[in-house]
């Protein structure tokens, strides 16, 4: 063995034996600390939980997703609020997030990203919202695609006509 | 001038530059690049914050490996009523796209400031930790060039590295590059002393930061390729020593590689074979498209740039360095340019801003050796002229910020006397004033630009 061999291979598999004792304890923690730590629950909650530092919305017309989903493939739906007669915000959600693809889901996932309460929406009647011109009388009824969910707050049958007709 | 008054005055502007560039990275880093360009950030610190919280990696990736993924609606930033677009994230977990050293330093940060569900890790929060890391890569800068060259480039390199707009804005962004260029310059400065000093420490230290820009992200192992090519052709040495000096070297920096497979592992072997594949089958993207834009675009994201001239008079720098007899300056600041513009082809990385990250400390060492030179040198035309290149790209940056038509004519006109004037006076005195008034205007402008750059003028300008 050379000179050089004889300073150098000992370190060599010193680090080789001690890289083998550290790898193996990454291993084994890694494995551990899933097995402790993991469940769907959690894994949900650090996804959809909303932050508390977020600024909340004061209402649906606040904010907006802006832009169309590139990748959504026909699978999207809009979503306009109009909070009065000035303001508006439209939202367009990539349907393929909601677990169950009806009315009340998707208002509560676009709610939920722009941190809006749809209680009053989905409930209280104080809004009247339409699926491309029709009324949507039962929230939990399947969305169709690429649908225009329009809901209107403080509007009455006749002013919400007259916008139809105005946007036609 | 005594050496012990000349040391400090060095050390004194070394500090000022320091303190100044961490200044000009923490101005406004909440803004620009603009929370959301690159949902990268976010998704490398969610990987740390969900290894901490779930003891899973999770994250946002773009691979095909993954065979689908699971889209969510993240609006941390509010990034969907902005720079998102519309479409949901494709979250996937294991996320094992890449090692989770950055995303455990931004996580665990953000975990550390309060941060327990994605949202809560804004840009505020997970980008304070690169606001260090390039901070140190200033200083890192100034130490290898110190070695290399000498006390004047190194205080050049580090003012022009630390000032230079792209760089502010680029070392903001949470991408592993980030990391690697720091590991890189750490090993490269060890191994340097280890050449000097003789003591195996160094060795071993050159070896380990080199293992940990493999941590930082796989393209890393340029630095492991550079190390060993560095050790391997050493001058004077026996075979044999050369041969056990870069084999101790390989085995330390490609453990570091080797505990990323355990990781993967650890979590999910096929998937991360199935990822590895995916992420060796990038588009090689040798071409003279991909080159030119390398050399001539400055690009900060995808589509956001921030034109600058360093890095072309740096390009230029390097050239000129190649030529040169200087082993030392070629292995320390040539060479990992090559080493990374082969794994930068083999990355498919053209693209990406972040992914030319790695060859800028070295561009700013090639043009602070060449800018050095050229001031004890009679001869200042070729160093004039790639102060004059970075100078005027600034100046007309600027202009969209700022009223400048009163100076307008003063640099159409200006510009060609300055040329002339260090074409045919010989002034040695004269032409060295002027040379460094030169200097120090590039870098006033370069400290101007990047105080201008709010994010209303980060839009205008892209």
């Amino acid at each position: 063995m050379s000179k050089e061999a004889r300073v150098f291979l000992p370190q060599i598999l010193w680090y080789s034996a001690i890289w083998l004792v550290v790898a193996s304890s990454l291993f084994l923690i890694l494995r551990y600390r899933r097995s402790r730590l993991y469940s769907k629950e959690k894994y949900e909650a650090l996804i959809v939980t909303i932050s508390e530092k977020r600024q909340k919305a004061t209402d649906p017309c606040q904010f907006f997703i802006a832009g169309d989903p590139p990748n959504a493939e026909g699978n999207f739906a809009k979503a306009i609020f109009y909070c009065d007669k000035q303001r508006k915000a439209v939202s367009t959600l990539d349907l393929s997030v909601l677990t169950t693809p009806d009315y009340r889901s998707m208002l509560e996932e676009v709610g939920r990203i722009n941190g809006f309460s749809t209680e009053e929406i989905v409930k209280d009647g104080s809004w009247k919202c339409f699926d491309d011109h029709e009324r949507i009388l039962d929230f939990s009824d399947k969305i169709k695609l690429k649908s225009r969910v329009e809901c209107f707050f403080n509007f009455s049958d006749g002013e919400i006509k007259t916008l139809y007709a105005e946007n036609n | 001038m005594p050496k012990t008054i000349k040391t400090i005055i060095s050390i004194g502007a070394a500090f000022l530059i320091v303190v100044l560039g961490f200044y000009l990275r923490y101005k406004n880093h909440t803004l620009v690049p603009l929370p959301g360009e690159s949902t990268d950030e976010y998704s490398n610190s969610w990987v740390g914050l969900s290894l901490i919280q779930i003891g899973l990696p999770v994250g946002r990736s773009g691979l095909l490996g993954y065979g689908g993924s699971d889209p969510r609606y993240i609006n941390v930033d509010r990034i969907y009523s902005s720079t998102a677009g519309g479409g949901p994230l494709g979250i996937n977990r294991p996320w094992l796209d890449h090692p989770p050293l950055l995303p455990l330093i931004t996580g665990g940060y953000a975990y550390l400031s309060g941060a327990r569900v994605f949202e809560d890790a804004t840009a505020r929060i997970i980008r304070k930790p690169m606001l260090f890391i390039g901070t140190a890569t200033i200083v890192l800068v100034g130490v290898l060039a110190y070695q290399l060259v000498g006390t004047g480039a190194a205080i050049l390199a580090m003012a022009l590295f630390a000032t230079s707009p792209l760089m502010t804005v680029t070392s903001r962004m949470i991408q592993g590059e980030n990391g690697v260029i720091v590991a890189f310059l750490a090993s490269l400065i060890f191994l340097n002393w280890y050449f000097t000093k003789k003591k195996n420490i160094f060795l071993w230290l050159a070896s380990l930061a080199a293992g940990v820009a493999l941590l930082f992200k796989v393209s890393g192992i340029a630095v492991a390729i550079c190390g060993a090519v560095i050790l391997f052709s050493q001058e004077n040495k026996k075979m044999a020593l050369k041969f056990w000096e870069t084999a101790l070297f390989l085995t330390v920096a490609l453990s570091f590689l080797a505990l990323f497979f355990v990781y993967g592992a650890a979590f999910d072997w096929s998937t991360f074979v199935i990822v590895w594949q995916s992420n060796s089958t990038r588009p090689y993207d040798i071409g003279f498209g991909s080159l030119l834009d390398l050399l001539t675009t400055t690009k900060i994201t995808v589509s956001k740039r921030l034109t600058e001239g360093w890095p072309l008079a740096g390009w230029i720098s390097v050239f000129l360095l190649m030529m040169r007899e200087k082993k030392r300056l070629f292995s320390f600041v040539v060479l990992p340019v090559l080493v990374y513009l082969v794994i930068f082809l083999l990355m498919g990385g053209s693209a990406y801003g972040w992914y030319r990250l790695p060859f800028m400390p070295f561009l700013f060492i090639a043009i602070a050796v060449i800018l050095t030179e050229g001031f004890s040198s009679a001869e200042k035309l070729l160093p004039v002229v790639l102060t004059l290149i970075p100078l005027g790209m600034t100046i007309h940056k600027l202009s969209e910020a700022q009223r400048l038509a009163a100076i307008t004519p003063f640099w159409r006109y200006g510009l060609p006397a300055v040329m002339c004037w260090f074409l045919f006076v010989k002034k040695i005195r004269v032409n060295r004033f002027l040379y460094i008034t030169l200097i120090l205007m590039a870098l006033a402008a370069n400290v101007w630009l990047n105080l201008s750059l709010t994010s209303e003028f980060y839009l205008k300008i892209n």
